[in-house]
């Protein structure tokens, strides 16, 4: 006991303990991401409350108002990761302005907000891939089999279904192609009899 | 009021029919009846009713009875389509003809989006007709094609009147009719019957008896045979014991 480095256990243990603060911040984000769109119904709600409350004039040190807060603070969304954006913005504001700490903490600040920009066009992005995928699906059902007709049914018999629909599909498209020559043929013909303008 | 004149109005038809043929030929495959029409159809096309009436049989050379059936498919198939060719030809004819008539009234010509426009209108419900011919045709096709290879195979075991069920393909979409008519009231067990219990026509909703040509055009439910010994277990078919017949079981006749 007495031979041990106390320093180095401090040490392993604070790292441990930054270790297990920044894993469960990583979770916290992913879980906030999968939860956004409830949160940003949430937030919206939050935010008219907060607009209504400012129309009817309210005071000062009441939730969502900040007196010390900068000029050209941004309007939080509630996130874990706004929250510590919001508290630096907050040792920002305490700190000497022109300060050495302050231009490393401004610097933090923004890398941390281009960051979290970049998760949230990351994130819209998924949501409208996720929203196209969901009418192209709601457009055509793809044709599958249920699990009973996949056993039950013979080879041939689950060919004969994929070729039905291959038929039906082909002939579709082949109508619109037939079509288009109709109509070029029936214009020919119409102008032959001088019936069209032009 | 003059129109289009009959020439013109022969030379729109012609259009529509040549439209109509191509898409027949396309759809049913190779018929003497198309053929000797047009020098152009020279080639079969690689899929057509033809081939799903063959793939439904297995892939086997179809016999002279088989030869028949396919040919009378084709033909009532093509009977359908031609009749939508004459109907669509005639109303885009009609429907031009009176665009030409109040242009000239009005001292005008018409122009080629509105003529554009009222083939468009025609074709509209030409595709939504021809899509149901075709979909109803292969719903035929297929499992007539399954009907005469149960019959061929059931002939080979020695057995007159075949035990037959249709397989439900799309599970939770399949419509009210099919699962009454196809499953039994635990709507797991598929329900079965004898070939000659069977309708050999359309089926018209509320029959109590299932259609050998499928129930509706976008059916996708699929005729086969049960074997004897065969049932079901949790709705898959598998082997119960040489004497089990489960046509009596569900008709409750097996005590």
């Amino acid at each position: 006991m007495r031979n041990q480095d106390w320093k180095l256990k401090y040490q392993d243990l604070k790292l441990k303990f930054h270790d297990a603060v920044d894993v469960a911040f990583r979770l916290g984000m992913e879980q906030g991401l999968q939860q956004a769109q409830v949160q940003q119904a949430q937030q919206q709600q939050a935010d008219a409350q907060a607009a209504q409350q400012a129309a009817m004039g309210g005071q000062p040190g009441q939730p969502g108002e900040d007196p010390n807060a900068p000029p050209g603070q941004e309007q939080t969304d509630g996130s874990e990761l706004d929250q510590h954006i919001g508290q630096l913005e907050g040792m920002l504001g305490q700190s000497q302005p022109g300060s050495p700490e302050q231009a490393g903490l401004q610097k933090s600040l923004n890398g941390i907000k281009a960051f979290r920009s970049t998760l949230k066009q990351a994130y819209e992005l998924k949501k409208s891939e996720q929203a196209i995928k969901a009418i192209g699906k709601a457009m055509k059902s793809p044709f599958t089999l249920s699990k009973t007709a996949t056993k039950n049914l013979t080879e041939h018999g689950k060919k004969g279904l994929s070729d039905q629909e291959r038929i039906v599909e082909e002939l579709m498209k082949s109508m619109s192609d037939e079509e288009a020559k109709a109509k070029d043929s029936i214009a020919k013909t119409l102008d032959y009899e001088q019936l069209l303008k032009g | 009021m003059y129109g289009i004149s009959s020439s013109g109005k022969e030379a729109i038809e012609l259009a529509i029919s040549k439209m109509f043929d191509s898409l027949a030929y396309k759809f049913l495959g190779n018929i003497p009846k198309l053929r000797e029409k047009s020098p152009f159809f020279s080639s079969s096309p690689a899929f057509s009713l033809a081939h799903i009436f063959i793939q439904a049989l297995n892939n086997k050379e179809p016999n002279i009875f088989e030869r028949d059936v396919l040919k009378s498919i084709l033909n009532s198939s093509y009977g359908y389509i031609e009749s939508l060719k004459n109907r669509t030809s005639s109303n885009v004819v009609e429907s031009i003809d009176a665009l030409v008539k109040e242009a000239k009234l009005k001292k005008e010509y018409v122009n080629s989006s509105q003529v554009n426009e009222v083939i468009a209108g025609e074709m509209e419900k030409a595709r939504g007709h021809l899509k149901l011919i075709a979909e109803a045709e292969t719903t035929k096709t297929r499992n007539l094609g399954h009907t005469m290879y149960i019959i061929g195979d059931a002939k080979d075991q020695g057995i007159s009147d075949p035990v037959c069920f249709y397989i439900l393909v799309r599970d939770g979409k399949a419509c009210f009719e099919c699962v009454r008519l196809h499953m039994l009231e635990d709507g797991v067990t598929p329900r079965v019957w004898k070939l000659s219990e069977m309708s050999m026509g359309w089926h018209k909703r509320g029959e109590d008896r299932p259609s050998a040509c499928g129930e509706h055009p976008f059916c996708r439910c699929s005729l086969s045979q049960l074997q004897p010994g065969w049932g079901f277990k949790g709705g898959y078919i598998s082997f119960i014991s040489p004497t089990h017949d489960e046509y009596k079981k569900q008709r409750g006749e097996d005590v």
